[in-house]
This record gives structure tokens, sequence and C-alpha cells, in this order.
């Protein structure tokens, strides 16, 4: 704690280097073919692109979630706190830093089957017992780049590191504490006025220890160590109390981007990820690993006439995963040896989607978009050695509509609403044999239930934006989000920031 | 400029295409079959062997499924099973020539741990002729103890029951409780020397006073031996009554309460305590030579490796061992999770049952072991199943039949 609040002091003396106005800045970096452009998830020269102005911020937020209809491994809801602070500064000409650091602390309310962390991180692995419960979590992290643009090149390089811890204060007591660093370095070639050819690449490093404590003398329940869709390794059932996850990560990513927002853009990557569970009751044996290689592409064009401008993008990807078990030896009674290992998991996703975008500037302060997509996914994943498998396809669609409205140089309005509608085209499920514990038949029957239930999602998320003094501007950002289930519970949930930029 | 704009929207659209091709490649994965070869060691001693009937379970311990082979031949059977490591139980009947005359015996057999991780692979497991007596056997133990009404553990009152299931009069004199040296829970690395297949390694032993017909047990009837045979409802009403208890065991030197009233059990080694989580085997015997002469010619010294991660120490121990031949009956006792090794010879018990799913199982309280019940003689005594497997011949976490008739 005490290091963010000496960043959060160091980054509010930058405001001085401010140059334009900051409500300028947000109406650039807030236009809808601005997104639709700059992809969120990319890299750094989409930084360098969004705008090129200083703006620092530094705000909070509250975040009430109520998600009743989830699979018991995540959470049916929760609240959250966060504080930030970020900055980006023009040093000189053509060169930038900048920086973030934010802390997080909040419940996670209700998870059942799922004492470990992360669990897009870690599934199938994880460590359960039928108990669960609520669990605290805090979180803190830190990120910070720099960028220099040349006559001919821009190359960027920038680090984040992000610490949580997350436990329970009665029986079963998980207390998780993980670890995640990334670095990305980008070197983009600019082809000609408008093209900007890009390559970036990225390292992430993750660890989690994660344990259970029982503090009940008269014993505890069962844990297991699930191996994929109900499954659980028998030999480690009962009291291996603690696992040790280290997991790397590698990326590479080609762009093509248009500064001008004009014309053709078009993405590759490519990410390998990789992460080992290991029993540090048993001298660090390696249990199992995950190999998962995922490959995204996108391609687009933009088309601009007068105040109107088109835009149109396909995206799709593909991620396979796959859990390899060790094959463990008891050479004596705490000696587990890895003589083999079997490949029993495989998960198969593959999406893609059509994307268009509409956006009208009646006037120079006032955008209106619209924003329909259609989209299409299946997720297949399958458990070989007691023979599993489920299949979900689903089709659907999504409308986005907007309006960003500056009515005068002092305040800005930003108003979104958004639905979804998706709707499974197929659901399997097939099981060779019935589970040894009705309790597990009870868990994936909610799952299953879940993950093949139809929903209609509507988001409506407001920002108001107004000048307080000359150079900083004060923000209020309302989202909340309501999901319709055909036989369920809705989930829903509701935020609220405050932000100051300056 | 026109011509490298050109090139860009190539090679944007080569690689998506790219993305394509690859995220349609579906390669096949997945476990791998292992040929595995299992050949059986019939029993020594005995000649002109054929199999009557044969039952082989090989259970994956990773994800518990288990392969039933009823059909071997040359003593030999193969079946395909996906790579893992897996427990290999036998039992069966043969038929053997003695003395002239054909006899027909049960079998057994087990072996703890089997890894196959290559494409073939064999191994070998030695059988035994079933240790059957036609004298008093385990029909429960109650080892958990009880919870007190505000939760703490009770163990007073705990008891072992033996049952004459012959037609004639036994007597306990002499009769003989012992637990086992080693765990269900532990492996000894290099336990030297393994004596398990010949003799079962006490870590207690207590023994029915008497000159030999001071304890009639009549057909049908029990014999109920007590950690503490007091009325326990009275400090806990969670508990039962065993102050009509047959025997009780008393441990002079510990601060231990007796009933007068009750005969105490001779403490011949070391002080009986039944542990509650079931991590021992228990045995009955019949001595036929006094206890001196037991501990004298009976001792066994073994040694093993404790191994803590890279660090491997020597050790040393010793104890007493008793014949396998002397052997009533044995019981071994584990939970699920932690089990690792027999300590009793597949002779004598090749299964093992429990109270409690889990080391520390909390549901474990208030619950035995108790012997499945097949039906009644014509002398309306009840007939209990008796194969020396306890997996199969014992009903788990059952209700102490003692707390039933309270």
């Amino acid at each position: 704690m005490k290091q963010f609040w000496f960043i959060l002091f160091t980054v509010c003396m930058q405001f001085l280097w401010c140059q334009k106005p900051p409500l300028e800045v947000l109406q650039n970096r807030l236009d809808a073919t601005t997104d639709f452009n700059y992809n969120k998830d990319a890299g750094l020269v989409f930084l360098r692109l969004k705008d090129s102005s200083s703006l620092t911020s530094f705000g909070t937020t509250y975040q009430q979630k109520s998600n009743k209809t989830a699979i018991h491994q995540l959470s049916k809801g929760g609240h959250l706190y966060a504080l930030m602070a970020a900055t980006q500064l023009k040093l000189e000409d053509s060169a930038w830093a900048f920086g973030k650091a934010f802390y997080k602390n909040g419940e996670k309310e209700s998870i059942k089957w799922n004492e470990t962390s992360d669990y897009d991180k870690i599934f199938p692995y994880v460590m359960a017992d039928s108990i669960g419960g609520d669990l605290s979590f805090e979180s803190y992290g830190f990120e910070g780049g720099y960028l220099k643009e040349t006559n001919r090149l821009i190359w960027g390089l920038q680090a984040k590191y992000v610490a949580k811890t997350a436990y329970r204060t009665i029986d079963p007591r998980p207390k998780n504490t993980t670890s995640n660093m990334e670095a990305q370095a980008s070197v983009s070639y600019k082809v000609n006025r408008k093209k900007i050819a890009a390559l970036e690449l990225e390292a992430k490093r993750y660890t989690q220890h994660n344990a259970v404590y029982f503090y009940n003398e008269l014993g505890n329940p069962i844990l297991y160590h699930f191996t994929g869709l109900g499954n659980h390794d028998n030999k480690l059932k009962g009291n291996k109390k603690t696992a040790y996850f280290k997991g790397n990560t590698f990326g590479a990513a080609l762009h093509v981007v248009d500064r001008n927002k004009s014309g053709l853009f078009a993405s590759v990557a490519y990410q390998y990820y990789q992460l080992k569970k290991t029993l540090p009751t048993f001298y660090n044996v390696e249990a199992a690993n995950i190999n998962q290689n995922q490959i995204r592409a996108r391609l687009g064009t933009n088309l601009q006439a007068g105040n109107h401008h088109h835009a149109i993008a396909l995206e799709t990807s593909h991620r396979k995963r796959t859990g390899i078990e060790s094959i463990l030896f008891a050479a004596s009674t705490l000696e587990y040896v890895k003589v083999g290992e079997r490949q029993s998991y495989k998960q198969l996703y593959s999406n893609a989607n059509l994307q268009y975008l509409y956006q009208y500037k009646p006037k120079e302060n006032v955008a209106l978009f619209a924003k329909p997509k259609f989209f299409y996914y299946q997720n297949e994943t399958t458990f070989t050695t007691n023979f599993v498998q489920r299949e979900v396809i689903a089709k659907g669609g999504e409308l986005q509509l907007g309006m960003l409205y500056n009515p005068n140089k002092k305040s800005l309005l930003q108003i979104q609403a958004t639905a979804i509608a998706d709707r499974k085209s197929e659901t399997n499920w097939m099981q060779k044999n019935t589970y040894a514990d009705p309790n597990f038949t009870k868990m994936m029957h909610w799952n299953n239930a879940v993950l093949f239930a139809n929903y209609t999602q509507y988001t409506i998320e407001a920002k108001y934006f107004f000048a307080l003094f000359s150079k900083s501007v004060l923000e209020i950002k309302l989202e909340g989000n309501l999901q319709v289930f055909d036989d369920f519970e809705s989930n829903k949930s509701l935020q609220i920031g405050v932000q100051v930029h300056l | 400029m026109y011509s490298k704009l050109n090139n860009l929207k190539l090679i944007c659209i080569a690689f998506l295409f790219a993305t394509v091709l690859v995220s349609c490649n579906n390669d096949d994965d997945g476990v791998q079959d292992t040929e595995f070869t299992l050949s059986l060691n019939m029993p020594s001693g005995v000649e002109n062997i054929s199999i009557k009937d044969i039952s082989i379970h090989i259970k994956d311990q990773s994800s518990g499924a288990v392969e039933t082979i009823t059909e071997v031949t040359n003593n030999s059977a193969m079946v395909f099973l996906p790579q893992g490591t897996y427990e290999v139980s036998v039992s069966g009947n043969i038929d053997y020539d003695l003395d002239g005359k054909t006899k027909t015996a049960a079998i057994q057999g087990f072996k703890e741990s089997v890894p196959l991780v290559n494409m073939q692979e064999s191994a070998s497991i030695d059988l035994f002729l079933s240790i059957i007596q036609n004298d008093f056997i385990i029909e429960e133990i109650f080892y958990t103890g009880t919870l007190s009404p505000d939760g703490k553990q009770y163990d007073g009152d705990k008891y072992i029951k033996l049952r004459n299931s012959s037609d004639k009069i036994l007597y306990a004199d002499g009769v003989a409780i012992a637990q086992s040296e080693f765990m269900t829970v532990e492996i000894k690395k290099d336990l030297a020397p393994d004596i398990r297949n010949d003799k079962f390694a006490i870590t207690d032993l207590t023994i029915v006073p008497g000159s030999g017909k001071e304890h009639p047990v009549e057909p049908g009837g029990t014999f109920v031996v007590a950690i503490d045979a007091a009325n326990h409802k009275e400090l806990n009403s969670n508990s039962l009554d065993l102050s009509n208890a047959d025997m009780e065991i008393f441990w002079a030197d510990l601060e231990d309460v007796d009933n007068p009233a009750v005969p105490n059990m001779i403490e011949a080694y070391s002080f009986q305590i039944f542990h509650n989580r079931g991590f021992r085997s228990f045995a009955i015997a019949r001595m036929p030579v006094s206890l001196e002469q037991f501990k004298a010619d009976h001792a066994y010294e073994y040694t093993w490796e404790f191994v803590f991660g890279e660090f491997k120490i020597p050790q040393e121990d010793e104890t007493f061992a008793i014949p396998n031949d002397w052997i009533l009956d044995a019981v071994n006792l584990s939970v699920e999770s932690e089990f690792l090794m027999l300590p009793t010879s597949p002779a004598l018990d090749s299964g093992w049952t429990y109270c409690g799913k889990v080391d520390k199982d909390p549901t474990r309280y208030g619950k035995s072991v108790r012997r499945k019940e097949l039906g009644k003689d014509i002398d309306g005594n009840p007939i209990f199943k008796d194969t020396n497997n306890s997996t199969l011949d014992f009903e788990a976490e059952a209700q102490p039949s003692l707390m039933q008739t309270n």
C-alpha cells in the first residue's frame, strides 16, 4: 500500500506538464472510431496513436455484482473498491512516458468447488471442496512504459506487475497469493504517411501459491484436485492442501494500422501459455501441466464520407488448451515420483464475428454511432481418461448505440447502450461412466445448465465530464448491466466511478 | 507507394487465411493405451493347481476406474489400459492336490501400485492361499470413539467384538489382540526384511487371561473387549454403555480408570490405543507358546530409509511379529485418500475397510466397521461373510452394534 500512495503522489505532481486541455484529449479518446480501429487488446503502438497529449488521471470506483447464474467455480456476486492513478506524459519531442498504479479491495461471494484463484488461468486444475464460501481479496499493480517516435520508426517498452491475495476467515480457509509480471516490446515502421506496420512481442510470468487451512480440530472435508469436467485425481484426494502454480506466456503480434482511421487495418497475434502445477507437500513433484495455443486475427476497413464514417471488421480467434496429468508413483510416504504423464484434458474454443460501425457527426460537438455485431462461437471440452465431453455452439448478435456530446467547452457527455443476444444452437453432453460421488453429478448438472442457457444482456453506460478548473476535469461514470436468462435468475451489476483528469 | 499498399493488403489477407487454416487443424491427441500383461504366481507348497474361478480387479489410482478380468490363459492375463498407476487385487478359487486328494481353496493377491507408462508393460503378482481358521473372527471394530455434546473427542468408549462363528464352544482364554506395526497410510522405503507374507508385525499386544477354560463362548456368541468397560452415557450422552463388556484394556502405568467388575486384558506389549482415524490393522491370534517364549523367538528388527526431500536417512526399529499361521483373523483399516499399502499378507486380508473417506474426516465419529451378515444358520446364529477381503467382507461407516442395543 505504501508504494501505491507514493506513486500516486508522484503521478499527481506531473499535472503541470499537461499540454492540451484534458476535455479535448478525452473527447478524442472516447471517439467510437478510435476503439474500433485500435483494438483494446492490442499493444503499444495504439497508445501512441490514440492521442499524443499528456494526461494524468486518478480516481476511485465501486462495483456491486449479483451473479446468481454462474458456474459453481466462479463467484455469485460481490463488491469491489478500486483506486487508480494513471498518466501519459510527453517528455520531449516525440517521446512519451506512461504509468499506472491501482489498488483493489473487495469480496467475491459464494464460490463453490474452487479454492484456487484466477480460474481462467488455472482451469481445470483447481483445488476444491464441497463447502466453499465467500472470498475476500486485495490486489495492487503498477505498470509503466516508454514510447519513442523517430522519422520512420515508433518503438516502445512496457512492464507491468500485479500482485493479489485472496483469503477466507472460516473453514475451509484458502490463502492464495498470486503475482503476474508482464513485459512488452514494440517496433513500428511507418510505411507511408498513413499506414504503420507494427511488430509486438510480449512475455509474462505468473505464479500462485494456493493453500487451504482448517482450524476445526475435529477434522476437515475432502479436498479434491480436479482434473477436468468433474473428474479429480484420486491419488491426491484428501489432505494434499497446497499447490503451487507457475506459468509463462509468450506472444507475438503483427498490426497494420492507419493513423487517420481510414482504409485498411489488420492484426494477427499468436500467444503460447504454459502452466505447471506442483505439490509442495511432496517436495514439489509436478502434478499437472497446461499448454495453450491461441491465435487471433482481425481485418477491417474504414470509409469516410463527410460526416459519415463507416467501418467493418472481421475477427476470428482459435484457442486450444491441453491438460497433462503426471503419473505419480508413491516411492515412500512423502516421496511421490513422476514416472510418466498422460494428456487427459482438451479444450477447443473458436469464435468469429463480423462488426460494423456507423458514426455520424451532424455537428462538430456531437457524435452518434451504431455498432452491430454478429458472432459465432464453438466450445468443445473433452476429458479422455474417464470419457466426458461437453460441446456448446452458439450464435448471436450485439447492437451498441451511443452518443458523445460536447455541449460547451466545459463539459462532455457520453452515453452508450448495448444489447447482446446469445443463443445456443447446439449443446451436447456425453459421459461414459457416472461420477462416483453424486455431489459431482449435481455440480456438473448445474454448470452445464448455465453454459447451455440462452441469455440476453443489456448494458447502459454514462460518463459525464465537466471542467473543474482550467486544467482539470471531473468524470462521473455510471454503468449498469443486466443479464437475463431463459430459465434462471438474472445477473446484475452496478458500477460507479469518479475520476479527476489533469 | 501504391504497390507498397497493395503488398500490405495481400499480406493481411494471407495472414487471415493462415489463421483460419491453423484454426482448422485438429490433431488427434489424448491418453495412450498400454498393453499390460499380468502374470499370476500360484501359491507355493501345493501341486497340480487348476484355477476354478478368478477375478482380477485393476484400479486406476487417479481416475478410480476399475477394469475387471475373469479369464486367464496359462496363469496370465492381458488387457489394454490407459497410462497411469494401478492397484491390482486378485481373488478366486483353485483346486490342488494334497495327500492324494483334490482340495479347493480360496486365493488372494494384492499389489499396491503398478505404473504403466510405456506402450507395453508387464508385472507379476504373488497369490496366497487364504488363511481361514475355524475359530473366532473379528466381527466389529469401533475405533473412532464419539463426540461429546460440546463437540469434543471422547475416546473411552471404543471396543472390538469377536464372534464365535464355529459350531462348538470356543474359549477366549489366550486369544491375543494386536495392532499392526506398519500403517496402511505409509510406505517404509527399502523395508528389510519385509516379512509380511510370513508374519504380522505388531505395535502392541494384549491377551485374554485365563487357564484355558475360564472364558467360554457359545457357538454364535460374542466376546467384547472395551477400552473402558463403563457406562459412558453417564459422561457423554452421545456414547454407549460398555459396563457389560467381557474384558477391558487397563493401562496400569497411565491414568486409566479400572472397572473392578470387568476383568482386564494382559498388557503383553506396549499400550494398546486404538488409532481413531483407522491407520492400523487389527489381528487376533492364538499363541501356542508362552508370552516369554514368543518374545524370545519372534523379535523383529528391521531397517528402512526415511526420505525427506533430498535427504535419505537410514532408520532402524525393533518390535515383535506373530507368525501368520497363528493369526485367527485380521482386518486392515485405512482411509481412501491416504491408503498406500497393506500391513498384512493378502492371505490374511487382501483389502481394507474404513470410517471416514479422508484423513481427519469429521464425520467418522460414532461409526464402526462391521462384518456383513449373510443370513442365519439352522440354530438362528448369524452367518458372516469371510473371504479374507475386508473391502468386501465389512460394512464401512456403520452404526456401532452396541450403540443400537444400548
